[in-house]
């Protein structure tokens, strides 16, 4: 049976003020303050007609107080509407629940019935479940992307909880739940913690358990590990019943121009989430001209038997079951590159508009070439004149050859400390003061007491390479013979890239944001007589290391496309002069003032909206370099929505919620003191007598 | 054509217009003020009296006593009938014509105010009196036992009539009993009396009407009253302030109250009229929104005041 039931919306303070207007209406009509003095010739007839009515002297009080009567209704029924009256189908079971917001991109496509976002949507539906709770029942909100944020902490208070909801905004970012979900799972599941910044807090409320209920459209990163415990998860699927036929870009990048002879080219994927292909208009826009415009027919899903089978509700069955049609997509700018002066953005753009506008634009910087700025200290080594001295090498980076004496002379001190070096090579010899550049030690170590000889080595047995770093990529050591080597020990978060039998031999460490790689061993022994120590030059391995370290630690890449950045991610900006302060300005045109960090780069978070950033001197109009911003997410650009969700081991069905909403009531009650409020005013002023 | 500014359209002061207006006046100088009663004049007047005298107008016959003056004799009848006939003329003689007006706080009221009224109108028929050479008194009930009043005759006596009305001042509570009774004792003259009060009196008026009825003159009441007294404006939970006494009645004026008070006031006017008639006493309800000359020439002359 639905019985009537209340809705606390003031605090207690404003209940407090509300409580008071009563007793002072009577106190109004009882001190009678409202008479007004009028002059008249004489009380005489009017006191006589008052004497008239006084025969019935009860009802005439009655009459008399009429329009006290009529206020005290009237104020008390917007009083009662203030309690929001109401009975509503059924209400939740439990008295503990978590509505966790998928805020991701994909939340922001248009495909549900009215025409809104299906986060919007999601909000509704949510407003509904609140209605629904018992005044006694908590809940908590957590919306997240990639990341999580606890919007609200449990509470009963309705009107904030539904303040929250509203107060989510829509991200540009992509979907991981896993630590939404260990949020959620804090105050369910004992020994966690729904503050996880927080090193006391381990038990912040008694192991109850909660309802989860998950609003998203199941677009997001698999669960790997997770247990529910006491949460019972809900899972709401957003978005339309059919997959919404979207065409995105889901890839777009430009080719690492060493590996491709040359040749600039810009790769690119369309993803059709829609059944039917689709054919759709591209253009290519570099520095805002149309370059490339083309018509491209993208396939639908691929079909699958099961795919093929619509459920009860005309959901598709098993939509992971079907990929998305994809259609690749080149684009040669050789010629553009060729003639570049100046980073220039590019644009790529799907004409035709969808449910899903975020994914219909991709952008990229081309940069023009900048070779890496190398200076190599040494009184002689042919191996590194060699491996300098090659073609490939040429195209990354310029070599200077200097002997130590350099380092004593005033131009070496200046240049280093302004970083106008990338990279400096220091073959047997060190520096009087760390320069403000990356920097390669060969047989020497820096100038710092971080760095420390463990033991001297002859022979020196390599046994392993760390091939996983960047400047290790497809330097293989193994069969490298090193005679003279040492030991080496570096400052704490140190990485070791090649190993000997007897401990680290090469190492790479920080340095207030720059790196510095100590090589073991010397190439050349200079004791009495210039003996070889290693046969690396010999190897392979011995070029390929020389190109990784100019690209990984002397930033010396062909091509500086950025086209890697995701929306929310912190960029490390090197402007190309060693600016103290500059100016990142974002695609809506706002401009956000950095200040540089000790090694001259810049950390730049606020990438929440994707598009062409560009980066200049602060106060300068002068376009230092661009760098982009893309979501480029399969998952996100897949608007199936998924019918289930796997979270762990678990899998959870999703439910399309159709119960009925609640009924208010205090509309009427408004509506009512409004028709009182209005008899009031006509018997006051008509003279009406009822 | 220049425009007018909407100051000029304002409602004019109708305290400083003329009392009586040159139109009223010549409307009045063809009327003549009627007694139901024929009294005694102590001077040759315009009017005939009941009394037989020397006039041009021919009354009747009468046979002749010894003692009767000889001038009057019809010489032409003693000529055809041989028997001597005395012949009667009518007497012509003057009327005291007094008027009273209520001059308490609560004839200050009204748009234009009762007071103001009551001085057009006794200025009005003031004049009639004294086209016709009647002795015409208008006395404020001030309760003043030497009254300031003039006694008035004649055409030429207007100016000191209207001087006298336009400084008639509201004055402080008079009850209306005493202030009769003050008239009564100092004047003793037959005539036509006019009171022209709003017979507001918290004491009551009846008691002054016997005063009068008991002096046998031909009494005409003229009832006052303003359009807010007749219907009255207000709304709200008021504090009805009385003029004359300061007394207090708190009401909170609905449709009910409002009817009930018409109600009352319509009771209180019968029971003036009732009274009235009851003692030969001319009773007349006028409302301030009534024009004076429409008063005059329509109103009173169907009561028989004036012709």
């Amino acid at each position: 049976m639905n019985w009537i039931n209340w809705i606390n919306t003031l605090q207690w303070y404003q209940w407090l003020v509300l409580g008071l207007v009563p007793p002072l209406i009577f106190l109004l009509y009882f001190l009678k303050l409202r008479r007004m003095p009028v002059e008249v010739p004489s009380t005489y007839l009017w006191k006589k007609t008052v004497e008239d009515m006084h025969v019935n002297s009860i009802w005439q009080r009655l009459r008399k107080n009429l329009l006290l009567l009529l206020q005290l209704i009237a104020l008390m029924l917007l009083i009662l509407s203030v309690l929001r009256p109401g009975c509503d189908g059924q209400k939740l079971s439990g008295d503990r629940f978590i509505f966790l917001v998928d805020k991701s991109a994909s939340m922001g496509a248009t495909d549900t019935e009215n025409g809104s976002t299906r986060l919007d949507e999601a909000k509704d539906q949510i407003y509904t479940l609140i209605d629904r709770m018992k005044s006694s029942d908590a809940a908590m909100v957590i919306s997240f992307s990639d990341t999580e944020g606890v919007d609200q902490s449990y509470t009963t208070n309705k009107s904030l909880l539904k303040r929250k909801v509203k107060s989510i905004k829509q991200t540009q970012r992509g979907s991981d739940m896993n630590r939404a979900l260990v949020a959620a799972s804090g105050l369910a599941n004992p020994g966690r913690t729904s503050d996880r910044s927080s090193q006391s807090d381990v038990q912040v409320a008694e192991a109850m358990p909660a309802t989860m209920y998950i609003f998203s459209d199941g677009a997001i990163k698999k669960i790997p590990r997770f247990l529910p415990g006491a949460l019972s998860p809900e899972y709401r699927p957003v978005g339309a019943l059919e997959p919404a036929d979207n065409v995105g870009i889901t890839a777009f990048s430009i080719n690492d121009q060493l590996d491709a002879g040359g040749q600039v080219q810009i790769f690119s994927r369309l993803q059709n989430s829609g059944l039917e292909e689709k054919t759709v208009g591209i253009s290519l826009y570099v520095d805002g001209e149309l370059e490339d415009a083309r018509r491209i027919v993208v396939p639908g899903r691929e079909a699958s038997d099961e795919f093929l089978q619509l459920g009860d509700n005309n959901r598709i069955a098993n939509i992971e079951q079907s990929a998305p049609g994809g259609v690749p997509l080149n684009f040669d700018l050789t010629a553009i590159a060729a003639g570049l002066e100046d980073a220039t953005p590019i644009r790529l753009q799907i004409d035709e508009e969808d449910v899903y506008m975020l994914d219909n634009e991709a952008f990229c910087v081309l940069n023009p070439a900048r070779l890496a700025n190398v200076l190599i200290v040494t009184d002689y080594n042919e191996a590194l004149e060699l491996a300098c001295d090659t073609d490939r090498m040429k195209k990354i980076g310029e070599y200077e050859f200097v002997d130590r004496d350099f380092l004593e002379e005033k131009e070496y001190k200046d240049n280093a400390a302004l970083g106008v070096y990338d990279l400096i090579i220091f073959d047997q010899c060190t520096p009087e003061s760390m320069p403000a550049c990356n920097t390669i030690f060969i047989g020497a170590l820096p100038k710092s007491d971080d760095w420390s000889i463990v033991e001297e080595t002859d022979p020196t047995t390599i046994i392993y390479s760390n091939i996983n770093h960047p400047t290790m990529f497809d330097v293989q050591m193994s069969n490298v013979i090193v005679s003279k080597g040492t030991v080496l020990k570096g400052p704490v978060g140190s990485t070791s890239l090649v190993d000997s039998v007897d401990g680290s031999v090469m190492m790479i460490g920080p340095r207030l944001g720059f790196e510095d790689l100590v090589i073991g061993f010397p190439m050349i022994l200079y004791d009495d007589d210039t003996t070889i120590n290693t046969d690396w030059q010999k190897h392979p391995s011995f070029p390929f290391f020389m190109q990784n370290i100019v690209v990984a630690l002397g930033s010396g890449s062909r091509f500086n496309a950025t086209q890697a950045n995701k929306p929310g991610q912190s960029i490390k900006i090197k402007p190309l002069f060693p600016y103290a302060e500059i100016d990142v300005v974002n695609p809506k045109n706002n401009k956000l003032s950095l200040k540089a960090n000790a090694d001259t780069t810049f950390l730049f978070s606020q990438t929440d909206q994707s598009g062409i950033y560009e980066v200049r001197e602060k106060g300068s109009d002068e376009v230092d370099q661009m760098f982009a911003v893309n979501l480029l997410d399969r998952l996100e650009s897949d608007l199936g929505v998924r019918d289930e969700l796997a979270l762990g081991y678990e899998k959870v069905e999703g439910k399309v919620s159709s119960e009925p909403a609640r009924k208010d009531y205090w509309t009427l009650l408004i509506l009512g003191a409004l028709v009182v409020i209005s008899i009031e005013w006509y018997i006051y002023n008509r003279r009406v007598f009822i | 054509m220049s425009k007018v500014p909407i100051a000029k359209l304002a409602k004019p002061n109708l305290e400083k217009e003329p009392l009586l207006s040159p139109a009223l006046l010549a409307q009045l100088e063809r009327m003549e003020l009627v007694s139901r009663k024929i009294f005694r004049g102590r001077m040759k007047g315009e009017r005939k009296s009941r009394r037989k005298g020397q006039s041009v107008e021919f009354a009747d016959f009468r046979n002749y006593v010894a003692g009767d003056d000889l001038r009057f004799i019809d010489w032409n009848m003693y000529a055809r009938l041989d028997k001597l006939f005395l012949k009667l003329f009518l007497e012509e003689e003057d009327l005291h014509f007094y008027t009273l007006i209520d001059v308490s706080p609560s004839m200050q009221f009204g748009s234009p105010t009762k007071l103001r009224y009551a001085k057009q109108l006794a200025g009005a028929l003031g004049y009639i009196g004294l086209c016709r050479a009647d002795r015409v008194k208008i006395e404020a009930l001030d309760g003043a036992r030497n009254s300031t009043a003039p006694v008035l005759r004649g055409r030429s006596s207007l100016w000191r009539l209207v001087e006298y009305l336009e400084n008639l001042e509201a004055q402080s509570t008079v009850s209306m009993t005493e202030a009769v009774k003050a008239f009564c004792l100092r004047n003793t003259g037959k005539g036509i009396l006019v009171l022209i009060t709003d017979l507001m009196d918290k004491s009551g008026y009846e008691e002054a009407l016997k005063y009068l009825v008991a002096r046998d003159l031909d009494i005409y009441l003229i009832h006052v009253l303003s359009q807010e007294e007749i219907d009255p404006d207000i709304t709200g939970d008021l504090k009805l302030v009385d003029c004359e006494d300061r007394d207090i009645a708190e009401v909170s004026v609905s449709q009910r109250l409002i009817d009930r008070y018409k109600q009352t006031l319509a009771t209180f006017i019968e029971q003036a009229r009732d009274f009235s008639s009851r003692r030969g006493i001319v009773y007349t309800m006028t409302s301030t929104e009534r024009s004076v000359d429409r008063l005059v020439s329509r109103y009173l002359r169907q009561r028989g005041l004036v012709r």
